[in-house]
């Protein structure tokens, strides 16, 4: 497999600048909630129109809490399942517009690695045949070559050859996790889905693991839509992120601007909340999470919001970009037209 | 890293298996049963059909009248009862295996489409399952024989026809589990089509629980199979089932009463053979399974 | 000043069917009065095990002991429960009764320590203090029917029924979101102020311990590896374990610094290294590690290396 490094020419050029590899435009999926005796049945907006792209190489992370959606968004950027509203574009190509032939053909280019290290590997399968599955699926090489790929693959996550004839169960949570990657980067993959990759992961083995994924991204060129609740941890690895809430996107810009002067006071919340190594802890945001049963009216934050406004109440916030390309949705940053 | 050795969950429950002393005799029992019903004609004494008036209810060596070329005694029309016992042996044994291993691929091939693919092939089935467990069992099968007539094969589909729907159920049950597992994702995620997934990535996980049933169903089939040959309803004469033998001493139990309790026995050991050994399997497959 | 709670030379085996597995081994810990003890470890670590057999809630562990002292006297496990020690759990959904209503369960624990009152009012005044809004109507609520926060909380206040001397908190943040999980930190600081009670916080995150404890612990393979004032731990560890895990974890004041993660992995329990156990994954190791280590002390607390005390 050639290593495709990212020269210090593009890396000067805006990201944004390139066409986007992955475009999610104005997408929404809503599910059905359960039906209860003698009520409509109640749909629940998982994710609430949003708008997101990533460029070729370019690592964005998505940080937000439970419910807030952002599994889903990563499950509709590969069309693992169909959004509600709006278009997915990979490649230029709407991935709905694609029949099933067509979307099976794609798949090589646009990979995922799962959060829980136990359920994603089949129990009842060596690791040759789990990482050689995405080869015998597309790739159609004898035995022998497949083998060798699969060696080179393990290789590359830091794991020998003596694993390739062993059951999952025989491996520690971490090296599961290596495989899970070693299957997803077999094909070559332009953009690797990373859904909560180390949540379930020791602290050491956190590290050794983001070590991994960010010398993968360095070596091949890869684009990652890194998806955490643990901001630092997506701050490790991002060059962009968005920030979810209640299915939206709230904020979104370059990493180091975000972290270090976050703009709506959700994000500002989420900072304040991180526990620190060498600063006390702030006041905590009041309140719980809503339900995405029953959103707030509005702008979905503003129950909890410290700084909220009457106007938050009745009108959700549109998303203005400015001309960085940062990305806000908050009534504080842009007054509405009186 | 564990032991160089690849050990694959198949093994592992293997091991667990053989530790279990009560269930691994039995399963050896079993497999003693069936090997001796497979070199029937090599084993058995006699002809198992081969009547004499003559040796009408001779009794058992141990009692006074009997001799060892005879040793469980005869019959009502002086055949010999240990070699109809061990003939007896493929039909009983060999019914209960061959339903159920039929049953099972039928059952469980449905039961992963349904449980994998849900809509209208779950519904169909799973109404069609509904329908037919509707039906009492014994009352079933009366019925269906009585209409198609008696004999081997129509015994076989009558029972496959009932036994389906447990393999069905069970292995229906399995999958709607694990396709919410991340490795099924991650199979249509590499652009696997679906007949895939179910063939290389659903079946091999289901295949514990639906052997470990199978097994269960097994004892029923053969208690099924006897009832139905007691009935007159199964395999005629000159075939040799254990349900039948029973049937045959019916009407001597006081003055032979050899001539029904040998193959009562034989049904019985082998139900609570096949029951406990389908127990141990169960314990030995869940440990894993848990994982 | 006496301790309130001390633990000295605790070991720990579980029976497996591999044989006995040893979990926590020689564990010397005290709590003083007052503070909040940080206990930061991984999986494997020990140190959920050490408290639950010091509240005697292994009953199939091996359990031996140079003694366990409560307030200077012989720790009796069984009274002291519920009452003087009470214990949190991480998760909440599972530790609580899910067929009970919560105020069924505090008053069930009031019922249990004899204590007088109407045990309704106090269940209320309890879920009030840990910040449950409307408690007299959440005190018949099931504990599926709260958010993960609210069990928390829940939890927290069957704990204080009794007014206990020493809470100790089995990472009571884990399992909860960022802004939810400092809140319920914010309340345990809360609680302590009011009440001068101890809290024990067993957590895997270096920075929970970091903005709330007074001194830590850190164990790794059921040993203590380090203790110390939390402040002094985290800016000059002694250990290279508690080295290695400030290097590994990605930090928000510096997002791009390069992390260092710990080459190789926690041995599985039982498996344990003969000598130091740390040693196959130090890059301080010398000869010397092939021994076992002794606990040794250094300015300002306790560590677990050969090499403690040497620059």
């Amino acid at each position: 497999m050639t290593a495709v490094p990212i020269s210090p020419r593009v890396q000067q050029t805006p990201i944004r600048a390139a066409p986007p590899l992955l475009e999610l435009a104005h997408v929404s999926k809503a599910f059905p909630a359960r039906r209860r005796l003698g009520h409509r049945r109640a749909m629940v907006r998982a994710v609430d129109d949003v708008s997101l792209s990533i460029g070729p190489g370019e690592c964005v992370g998505l940080i937000g809490e439970s419910g807030c959606g952002k599994s889903t968004l990563g499950r509709l950027s590969l069309r693992l399942i169909e959004p509600t509203s709006g278009a997915v574009r990979f490649g230029g190509a709407d991935l709905s517009s694609l029949n099933p032939d067509e979307l099976a053909a794609l798949r090589p280019r646009m990979q995922i690695v799962f959060q829980d290290p136990c359920s994603s590997l089949n129990p009842r399968k060596t690791t040759e045949q789990i990482i050689g599955l995405p080869l015998a699926v597309h790739a159609h090489l004898p035995r022998t070559q497949r083998r060798d790929r699969v060696i080179e693959a393990l290789d590359r996550v830091g794991l020998g050859p003596d694993a390739l004839h062993r059951y999952p169960h025989q491996f520690s949570g971490g090296q599961r996790q290596r495989i899970g990657i070693a299957r997803a980067l077999i094909t070559q993959p332009a953009l690797v889905v990373c859904d909560e990759p180390v949540s379930a992961l020791d602290v050491s083995v956190q590290a050794q693991i983001l070590a991994l994924l960010k010398q993968l991204r360095r070596e091949f060129g890869l684009a990652y839509l890194f998806i955490s609740h643990d901001i630092a941890v997506v701050a490790y690895l991002a060059e962009r992120i968005a920030v979810m809430y209640l299915g939206g996107i709230v904020e979104s810009g370059p990493a180091r601007e975000l972290i270090a002067a976050p703009r709506h006071p959700y994000t500002q919340a989420l900072l304040a909340a991180v526990p620190r190594l060498h600063a006390a802890p702030a006041t905590p945001l009041a309140g719980d999470p809503p339900s995405p049963l029953a959103p707030p009216s509005g702008c979905a934050f503003h129950t909890r919001c410290p700084v909220a406004m009457p106007i938050c109440r009745s009108v959700r916030p549109q998303t203005v970009t400015d001309a960085t390309g940062y990305e806000i949705a908050c009534h504080l940053h842009n007054p509405s037209p009186a | 890293m564990s032991a160089s050795l690849a050990l694959s969950p198949g093994t592992l429950a293997f091991r667990h298996f053989r530790r279990d002393p009560l269930a691994f005799a039995c399963a050896l029992f079993l497999l003693m049963v069936a090997l001796i019903a497979i070199a029937a004609p090599a084993i058995a004494p006699h002809d198992p059909a081969d009547a004499d008036l003559l040796r009408r209810l001779q009794p058992p060596v141990w009692m006074s009248g009997g001799d060892w070329s005879y040793p469980l005694g005869c019959d009502g029309l002086g055949r010999d009862i240990l070699s109809r016992l061990i003939y007896g042996a493929r039909i009983s044994l060999g019914i209960g295996v061959f339903v159920v291993a039929l049953a099972t691929v039928i059952g469980a091939t449905l039961g992963v489409l349904a449980g994998f693919v849900r809509g209208l092939p779950d519904a169909l089935l799973s109404r069609i399952a509904d329908i037919l467990l509707g039906f009492p069992y014994l009352v079933f099968a009366i019925g269906l024989m009585g209409m198609m007539g008696p004999g081997l094969s129509n015994i076989i589909i009558t029972l496959v026809l009932k036994e389906w729907v447990v393999a069905f159920r069970v292995a229906r049950g399995e999958t709607l589990a694990a396709r919410e597992q991340d490795y099924v994702e991650a199979a249509r995620a590499i652009g696997c089509r679906r007949a895939r997934i179910m063939r290389d990535e659903v079946m091999p996980n289901i295949l514990s629980p639906v052997v470990v049933v199978a097994t269960i169903r097994m004892a029923n089939v053969i208690i099924m199979e006897a009832s139905l040959s007691f009935l007159g309803l199964g395999v005629q004469p000159p075939a040799v089932s254990w349900g039948g033998m029973v049937a045959d001493g019916r009407d001597v139990l006081a003055g032979g009463w050899w001539v029904s309790t040998f193959p009562g026995l034989a049904i019985m050991l082998v139900v609570i053979a096949a029951n406990l050994a389908s127990q141990g399997l169960r314990e030995a497959f869940d440990p894993r399974l848990r994982q | 000043m006496t301790p309130l709670l001390s633990i000295r030379a605790l070991r720990v085996r579980f029976p497996t069917p591999a044989g006995l597995v040893d979990a926590v081994n020689a564990v010397d810990l005290d709590v003083f009065p007052g503070e909040c003890l940080g206990v930061v470890g991984e999986s494997g670590s020990g140190k959920s095990a050490t408290f639950l057999a010091t509240l005697g809630l292994l009953p199939s562990a091996t359990i031996r002991t140079d003694g366990i002292f409560w307030k200077g006297r012989g720790l009796d496990p069984d009274a002291l429960r519920g009452r003087e020690i009470a214990l949190t759990l991480q998760n909440a959904l599972t530790a609580l009764n899910p067929a009970l209503r919560i105020g069924t369960q505090i008053e069930e624990t009031l019922a249990a320590h004899d204590q007088g009152g109407n045990r309704r009012d106090r269940a209320i005044a309890l879920l009030r203090r840990v910040g449950i809004p409307d408690p007299a109507r959440r005190l018949y609520a099931y504990p599926h029917e709260l958010s993960g926060g609210m069990r928390q909380r829940a939890m927290i206040a069957i704990a204080l029924a009794c007014a206990p001397h020493l809470l100790i908190a089995d990472e009571p943040t884990t399992a909860l979101d960022v802004t939810v999980q400092a809140q319920v930190l914010d309340l345990l600081r809360t609680l302590r102020a009011e009440q001068g009670m101890s809290l024990v916080l067993i957590t895997h995150n270096l920075a929970v311990a970091a903005g709330n404890c007074d001194r830590i612990a850190v164990m790794y393979a059921g040993e203590i590896v380090e203790t110390g004032p939390a402040a002094r731990v985290l800016t000059t560890p002694r250990h290279p374990y508690t080295t290695g895990l400030l290097r590994s974890h990605p930090s928000l004041d510096d997002p791009e610094a390069p992390l260092l993660p710990i080459p190789g992995r926690i041995p599985d329990p039982g498996a344990w290294p003969s000598g130091c156990r740390f040693a196959p994954r130090c890059s301080r190791h010398v000869a010397a590690c092939e021994a076992p280590q002794t606990l040794r002390v250094v300015p300002d607390g306790a560590a677990r290396c050969c090499q403690a005390g040497i620059a």
